[in-house]
């Protein structure tokens, strides 16, 4: 027809379009329209052999519109434009996030599989697959990361005599620290993290416990009497309770509180960079225990 | 306002030009007794009345369909396409008759009303000192 396969198809193309809109028309007027419509597209590019294709049918217009400007003359109704691209696009980009968000749906809850498991008798509530444990019982709530995380209840205990220490690091912690009954050190801790806390024992001077991969650690420790405890960490408050061990303390932001006891004798050696300290008076006795604190930004206070 | 009232004159145009075209078209078929869609539109072009391809056919088929037109379909020679030919019909000149009339009597009242408004100038522009 125009002596190129590929004008050819893109002729045939153009006039399936106009058939395809012409549809309420009957059949036969509907050839007769698509012929004479083809004739002038022939007889256009006839007449100067320059002319492309494209041109002609260009000039003629998007074959939907010309077939609603018959139907419009018909007094017909004009058959819907097609959808513009971008409103096709949208609605592809909006389905295809909707999948994607399914699909995300779909792995955490395969991933946090069973989502609640109920166990009754034992007063037990597990949530998420076990990522969340909850015990009625002994009232504690222990958060169990699938992806590697650990047992976010660190409790242990370790013997530390008169004279050793207990050397305890964190990043953010809280921390309530008391007597221990015998010489043994206790320490139960409450927190997340990525990592599980370090225990190493540090030849006869003591035990050191790591805790700077706990993210808010909330932690109570028990310190055997004449002991030494050396607590060091970024953010912290720090409740001393009566304590009868000495201490060495080093908190960059924080508070430390300080329940002296009653029947002991301190010597206090206390600094904060920037903060308040609470009025402590020294002793010069001999059997006086050292308190040495460090803060950076915060504050010692006095608890009675 | 220079705006809003161009607007306005491109349909006033459009308007007016679509009744005078189907005159225009049917003067030209009933010269020529017989013509095609693509000669006509040259004819017209040469007159400078310019269709849109897109919109000569539709108007074709539809004055067809009102009975003004009649159509036959014929091939120029063994190689070439079929084309369609239009010729006025009975109804076809007695319509274009009509038209006719009331065309010429349009231009009569517009060359009226158009000459008053020059007369009226002209004793305006008589009594003005400047």
């Amino acid at each position: 027809m125009t002596g190129n396969a590929k004008q050819d198809h893109r002729l045939e193309t153009y006039l399936s379009s106009l058939e395809r809109v012409l549809k309420p028309f009957p059949v036969g007027d509907r050839a007769e329209i698509v012929t004479e419509i083809k004739s002038h597209i022939l007889d256009a590019l006839a007449r100067d052999p320059q002319t492309r294709l494209d041109t002609v049918l260009s000039a003629l217009g998007e074959p939907e519109m010309v077939a609603n400007r018959y139907l419009l003359e018909r007094g017909l109704k004009p058959a819907k434009p097609p959808i513009s691209p971008i409103v096709k696009w949208m609605v592809v980009g909006f389905l295809g996030t909707v999948a994607m968000l399914l699909i995300f749906v779909g792995f955490l809850l395969s991933r946090f599989h069973p989502l609640i498991t109920i166990d009754e008798p034992n007063n037990k509530l597990t949530l998420l697959g076990g990522l969340i444990k909850l015990d009625g019982d002994k009232g504690t709530f222990k958060l169990e990361g699938p992806f590697g995380g650990f047992a976010a209840v660190f409790d242990g205990s370790s013997p530390l005599n008169p004279g050793q220490s207990a050397f305890v690091k964190f990043t953010n912690g809280k921390f309530d620290i008391r007597n221990s009954d015998e010489n043994q050190f206790n320490w139960s801790c409450r927190g997340a993290g990525s990592a599980a806390p370090k225990q190493m024992i540090t030849d006869n001077t003591g035990l050191k416990l790591d805790l700077t991969t706990l993210v808010g650690a909330d932690c109570e420790l028990e310190i055997p009497e004449n002991a030494k405890l050396i607590i060091e960490g970024a953010n912290g408050k720090i409740e001393l309770d009566n304590p009868r061990f000495s201490i060495g303390a080093k908190v960059t932001n924080g508070k430390i509180a300080i329940d002296p006891d009653e029947s002991q004798e301190y010597i206090y050696d206390l600094s904060v960079t920037t903060g308040k300290i609470d009025k402590f008076v020294s002793s010069d006795k001999p059997n006086a225990l050292a308190i040495s604190i460090k803060i950076n930004n915060g504050k010692i206070s006095r608890e009675n | 306002m220079y705006i809003a009232m161009a607007g306005n004159t491109d349909n006033w145009k459009t308007q007016i030009r679509k009744g005078y075209l189907e005159l225009c078209i049917l003067l030209l078929i009933k010269k020529q007794k017989k013509v095609y869609g693509f000669d006509l539109l040259e004819r017209l072009s040469a007159v400078k009345l310019d269709v849109k391809e897109g919109t000569i056919y539709p108007l074709l088929n539809r004055m067809s369909a009102d009975g003004f037109l009649s159509s036959t379909w014929e091939t120029e020679n063994i190689k070439g396409h079929p084309r369609k030919f239009y010729s006025l019909t009975a109804v076809g000149i007695k319509f274009l008759n009509e038209m006719n009339d009331e065309f010429k009597e349009m231009v009569t009242t517009y060359r009226q009303l158009e000459s008053r408004t020059i007369e009226n100038q002209a004793v305006e522009n008589k009594g003005d000192p400047s």
